[in-house]
């Protein structure tokens, strides 16, 4: 993190909001971060809190209508993605912008075999046979790390555990040309712990080892610190606090940010808390929201202000920003 | 890695989804027997010259009216002295035929308009399920009629009467399994690869709906030799000489009282016809759906 690298993707002052049958709901209200090359951002925050939205705005598969982005720009590689017309963005997808899901029992293809598909993805973006297509499937699957990958091939979804289903996953992304940046949403929630640390491992090697950018969806802070370079922290569709990693666990200035952190078990440097600390409260009502910061109703150290004006940016150090009126008064809990 | 080279796994060969069907396929006996029907009507058709004995349009008016197993005829011959053997088999093959083109016409327009008005949504998928409401709340006799009257009494058009009365079913079928898969994360999981509308219709979507339509194009091949021999037997359909199972029916149905053969063995060859690709159907139901399998 000592030099500064190139910026790939810059997301700007985006909004994204739903317009359902029930109200207006404001699923991302002002979100601006930055990923640079080889650099991997994780997104951190409870579930509805706008993340998905805003990973699914890079390569629009938000469904639109209803979603809508009310203003803000897309950067990637210096182009607007949100002025690029439909046939652009589906070259895009696959090819520079990939992704891997939270479910990997669901979102491979039933009726066919995983390297049939992910043969598929080589041949929708090059011009190559078939043969050279499960060539190179082959060679991917050694790559992720799946065990007598010329079997493997041939097998059905159903055939394959979780962990390894995740890593054909991870296969059929990197199945891309030139992969610049894979969104991961939560590609660990659905594994259990000893694979979650594998797929972890598997995803940073592949990232020194093709230099490719990681946007990585999640909620689980154990996953951040094993994975994250900067860390932003997002709240009902807000970003409330942005740091690189070290900042955040060692200093987080937002109350939420130390509420996610007091709620993990056994972390030896918050050993005050005896019982698991939850965040009373619930996430407010989206489409209610007002002027003020959403948190506003959980927080402790609430004060008038805070119910009227979302509070500005301060920024604390050159890679540490927090977004509250009182983070002053916030100190390890 | 090294290890898992160096490691002796053994080979398990997984069953192929194919595979899996036919064991399961073979523990229902039912399905075995319309499956068992289908082969023979199948093979009749295939090779109707082979194994019919005489010619099926040779006249042999001193021989008319031939009962069953007399004079070398085993199931005798019609009004006009026609062997009743070789009409029935030759049948076979034009009802195979139909059954198989005009479940064809349903099966490609049906697919087409279900999977494009499930994947499109909103107000395209209104109108075109409303247009299929319209299409049947026709009695499918009056618009196999209305079609057949306008192209004009023949098989041919008779399988194209047939198959476009049928697509609406088809249509609803596909769409409502469409309906269900199209929110799958597969397909979300193909889009952000970069798939196009096309392809995850017809490449991702539609191989998962695949198993309703089978069953439901199973049952349709036996309705539809029904229907054309309905038709036919309405005039509508096979005009004479050709043995078509209805017509045959038709043009012998004053003789029922003194020659009751012509009549009934057409109509039993009709029955066991579709009897067979009914039981299929049902039985492939059976299979196809996880949830009826135990």
């Amino acid at each position: 993190m000592a030099e500064k690298k190139e910026i790939l993707l810059s997301i700007q002052n985006l909004s994204f909001s739903f317009d359902t049958q029930r109200g207006v709901v404001n699923a991302v209200r002002d979100i601006s971060l930055d990923i640079r090359k080889g650099e991997t951002l994780t997104l951190v925050g409870e579930s509805g809190c706008g993340k998905s939205v805003t990973a699914h705005a890079i390569n629009q598969l938000n469904p639109m209508p209803p979603g809508k982005v009310d203003h803000g720009k897309i950067l990637f590689r210096g182009t607007d993605l949100l002025t690029l017309r439909r046939h652009e963005i589906e070259k895009l997808r696959g090819t520079q912008i990939s992704m891997i899901f939270q479910e990997p029992m669901t979102a491979l293809n039933p009726v066919f075999t995983v390297g049939a598909q992910i043969a598929d993805v080589f041949m929708t973006h090059q011009h190559i046979t078939k043969q050279e297509a499960m060539e190179r499937t082959i060679d991917l699957f050694r790559l992720v790390k799946i065990p007598a990958p010329e079997r493997r091939v041939n097998s059905y979804p159903h055939q394959l555990s979780g962990g390894m289903r995740q890593r054909a996953m991870i296969a059929m992304a990197l199945a891309s040309p030139e992969p610049g940046l894979m969104i991961a949403d939560e590609p660990t929630t659905a594994l259990d712990v000893t694979i979650q640390a594998q797929i972890l491992d598997l995803l940073n090697d592949l990232k020194h080892e093709i230099e490719m950018s990681i946007l990585l969806i999640t909620h689980d802070m154990g996953v951040v610190a094993e994975m994250a370079d900067r860390v932003v922290v997002m709240y009902a569709g807000r970003k409330v606090e942005e740091a690189d990693v070290f900042s955040i666990f060692e200093t987080p200035r937002h109350p939420y940010t130390l509420g996610l952190l007091n709620s993990l078990p056994s972390n030896t440097k918050y050993k005050n808390a005896r019982r698991l600390e939850a965040i009373t409260g619930t996430v407010p009502d989206m489409r209610t929201i007002g002027a003020g910061c959403p948190f506003e109703n959980r927080c402790a150290y609430a004060t008038q202000t805070c119910g009227q004006v979302f509070p500005t940016e301060t920024v604390l150090s050159e890679s540490h920003s927090v977004w509250c009126h009182n983070y002053h008064m916030v100190k390890e809990g | 890695m090294k290890s898992s080279e160096t490691m002796d796994i053994p080979r398990i060969q997984e069953p192929t989804p194919l595979q899996e069907t036919w064991y399961h396929l073979k523990k229902n006996k039912g399905a075995m027997t319309g499956l068992g029907i289908i082969t023979l009507f199948v093979l009749m058709a295939i090779f109707a010259p082979l194994v019919s004995p005489r010619d099926p349009l040779a006249q042999q008016i001193s021989e008319r009216l031939t009962p069953m197993f007399t004079n070398g005829y085993i199931f005798g011959t019609d009004d006009l002295g026609r062997d009743m053997l070789s009409r029935l088999i030759y049948g076979a093959r034009i009802s195979m035929t139909i059954g198989v083109v005009s479940v064809g016409i349903s099966l490609f327009f049906g697919i087409i308009i279900g999977v494009t008005s499930a994947y499109y949504g909103g107000a395209f998928d209104k109108i075109v399920m409303r247009l299929i409401d319209i299409m049947l709340a026709f009695p499918y006799i009056l618009l196999t009629i209305v079609i057949v009257s306008l192209l004009g009494p023949s098989l041919t058009n008779a399988m194209v009467a047939i198959g476009i009365s049928q697509v609406p079913r088809y249509a609803r079928v596909v769409r409502a399994s469409v309906l269900a898969e199209k929110e799958s994360d597969y397909v979300l999981a193909e889009k952000a690869l970069g798939a196009g509308d096309f392809e995850l219709m017809f490449l991702t979507i539609l191989p998962n709906c695949l198993s309703p339509t089978i069953v439901q194009a199973t049952l349709g091949v036996g309705e539809a030799i029904l229907n054309s021999a309905g038709l036919s037997f309405l005039g509508l359909g096979a005009q004479p000489p050709t043995p078509e199972w209805g017509l045959m029916i038709a043009s012998s149905k004053q003789f029922i009282t003194n020659a009751w053969w012509i009549v009934t063995l057409p109509g039993l060859a009709i029955l066991l016809a579709v009897l067979g690709f009914n039981l299929f159907g049902d039985g492939l139901r059976d299979i196809l759906d996880p949830k009826m399998r135990n």
